[in-house]
């Protein structure tokens, strides 16, 4: 029955791979598309977001600190 | 019950318990507007048309906000160092200007909706109300906390009150900074 019915999904597979027309858009940052917009933006994000969660753990750090020499 | 507390500043941490509070609280708050400033970010970066904030948002009425905000921090500040009864009287008057804010931003809402700027309009517009929004709410918060220090004033004594506006004045800084961030990216961008 397994068998079965995985033979149906690949011929189903094959038959939506052969039959369709539409174009496939890849993902620009999964390919690694470097001139991108989406790839640009995602580097902008996560830029800003590493800025700020790095000024928040310097914070974090410099408290640590004087802690330890106040000990 | 009473719960033990003490408002001299600690050998170690080298600030009193109420201000430390103040600032773990200011940490957290600055890791989510940072993730909402990353999204700003990914989303205004990744945008083939990006729509200019100073040709679609009020640049005079954010401007006159910006004024009014700058005000309340500098009175909350000015109130650290002054006595419980003074103190009182300066966190009015910036609360009497954060409402004045909240009343300008509120025109500015008002504006807007009637030529149609919406959330749904455009992804510029969602982040604008979105960040703007949670801006508004930061405010309302601190004039509650305002009128609650205002109200404990004459019970709690002057070493507290001292601590509460201590406390105060680092927020209202918080959230006029998020305010500038604020104004740079959508109205002069």
């Amino acid at each position: 029955m397994n068998a079965y019915r995985m033979a149906a999904g690949v011929v189903l597979t094959g038959a939506l791979c052969l039959g369709t027309e539409a174009v496939i858009y890849a993902c620009p940052i999964c390919f690694q598309i470097e001139d991108a917009h989406a790839t640009s933006g995602i580097r902008a994000g996560v830029g800003v977001l590493m800025g700020v969660t790095g000024v928040v753990l310097v914070g974090f750090a410099r408290f640590a600190t004087r802690l330890i020499r106040h000990q | 019950m009473i719960i033990p507390y003490t408002t001299d500043r600690r050998a170690d941490t080298g600030v009193t318990n109420v201000t430390m509070g103040m600032w773990l609280f200011i940490a957290s708050e600055v890791m989510l507007f940072g993730a909402l400033f990353s999204a700003y970010a990914l989303l205004s970066v990744s945008a083939i048309d990006w729509p200019s904030g100073r040709q679609t948002l009020s640049l005079p009425l954010g401007a006159v906000n910006t004024i009014v905000l700058i005000q309340v921090t500098a009175i909350a500040w000015h109130a650290r160092r002054s006595t419980a009864i003074k103190a009182r009287r300066w966190l009015m008057t910036a609360s009497a200007f954060a409402l004045a804010f909240l009343g300008l931003k509120s025109l500015e809402y008002v504006h807007e909706f009637s030529a149609g700027l919406r959330p749904a309009t455009n992804t510029f517009l969602a982040m604008y109300f979105t960040l703007t929004g949670l801006h508004a709410l930061h405010v309302i918060a601190g004039i509650a906390a305002n009128v609650w220090a205002i109200a404990g004033a004459a019970r709690v004594g002057e070493a507290m009150m001292a601590g509460r506006t201590r406390a105060l004045a680092l927020y209202w800084v918080f959230v006029d900074i998020v305010w500038l961030i604020i104004f740079g990216l959508m109205y002069l961008l």
